[in-house]
């Protein structure tokens, strides 16, 4: 049995609503519990001492004004509280939708004007490239010579600005020749041919 | 009856070869193809590092032939690599494959991969001894710069694509 019970039990039996098997139970636990048993004596001593005070005689005018002041109390408590939780209401309102009108323009902000970070891949070596720029492309030859042509234009790009026509020595670099299949040569023979047509034609005009 | 039987094997051989040989052309093209890109991609790269790292004129005399060797000895480890590959295709597609042939086959594909690897080692070596610090570290930076605009190339031969393919009705 808990002591809770026990303090409520001893309490009920004071206003005499304790039923008969519950007083046993509670005799019973108070004849091991001294801590009961020392909360019973407490409250039997209180018993006593309320019993011996005397009975104030008081008008019943009195009565009547101390109930209605005691209800005008009450009300005007209830009041206070309810405006004051009112009040902390709409403060803790205020600052939600302040705290969350905050957020969203931070949040508008980063998502307008920063770019989201990408996870990127770092390569060490050209050969990490070649691996890589190799497996995006698989096995589709079309892709694959449509690439090739792009990288191509791309070499074309990076010598006309390094000026290798005013290079002499551009015409014998092996490394770009010797890598080009007759294709290419072709390519580029077309390529140079349409570029001296144009000069040559805005040199008449 | 001899005659007759050399007649119908030959007829079978040349169906057969007739069937096998486009395939092994066109793996072949496929090959020579992709060296080829790769070729022009190196090129590409050895013209972008010369502007990227201001490579001096004795650094490029020194780094343009080391590449260039280098890339035609992988080259080779390449096409070796790519007819181990077949043989061990080849071997796999068998109902009962050896698993000697395969562990032959596994262990030189193995050595291959660590030729290129020893060759990639090798322009890394040589490239510590030619450049200066500064252009070592330079040089890292680089590769990630062309891998990007590798990959942009790789967009636009995508979009060249996309635009040159029929629209559906």
């Amino acid at each position: 049995m808990r002591c809770k019970t026990i303090e409520k039990w001893l309490s009920d039996r004071i206003d005499g609503e304790l039923s008969e098997r519950k007083i046993k139970v509670l005799q019973t636990h108070l004849e091991s519990c001294l801590s009961c048993r020392s909360y019973a004596a407490a409250l039997e001593i209180i018993q006593d001492e309320a019993r011996s005070i005397q009975k104030p005689q008081v008008s019943p005018s009195y009565w009547a004004k101390f109930t209605s002041e005691l209800k005008a109390n009450l009300s005007s408590k209830k009041t206070e509280k309810r405006l004051a939780r009112l009040s902390v209401k709409r403060w803790q309102w205020a600052g939600a939708s302040a705290a969350l009108t905050l957020l969203i323009i931070v949040g508008l902000y980063f998502l307008l004007f920063f770019e989201k970070p990408v996870p990127e891949m770092v390569v060490f070596s050209y050969e990490d490239s070649l691996t890589q720029i190799s497996q995006e492309i698989g096995r589709d030859p079309e892709l694959e010579n449509l690439f090739n042509l792009v990288v191509l234009a791309s070499i074309g790009e990076s010598l006309e600005r390094s000026g290798w026509q005013d290079s002499p020595g551009f015409q014998e670099n092996f490394i770009l020749w010797e890598n080009l299949s007759e294709e290419e040569i072709r390519l580029i023979e077309s390529e140079i041919k349409k570029e001296e047509k144009i000069e040559e034609e805005s040199d008449e005009g | 009856m001899k005659a007759k039987s050399l007649v119908a094997l030959s007829l079978g051989l040349i169906i057969l070869s007739s069937a096998v040989f486009p395939a092994v052309q066109e793996q072949e093209n496929e090959l020579q193809q992709r060296l080829r890109t790769r070729e022009n991609i190196v090129t590409l790269m050895l013209l972008r590092m010369t502007r990227f790292l201001e490579l001096t004129e004795d650094q490029t005399a020194k780094i343009y032939p080391l590449v260039t060797r280098i890339e035609k000895e992988k080259m080779e480890i390449n096409r070796k690599i790519a007819r181990q590959m077949q043989e061990l295709r080849m071997i796999l597609r068998e109902a009962d494959p050896d698993p000697e042939a395969l562990r032959i086959r596994i262990q030189s594909l193995k050595e291959s991969r660590e030729e290129l690897r020893s060759k990639d080692a090798e322009v890394e070596a040589q490239l510590e001894v030619i450049l200066t610090v500064v252009q070592q570290a330079k040089y890292l930076v680089f590769m990630n710069v062309f891998f990007k605009e590798l990959r942009e190339n790789l967009e636009r031969a995508r979009n060249i694509r996309g635009k040159a393919a029929p629209k559906k009705k």
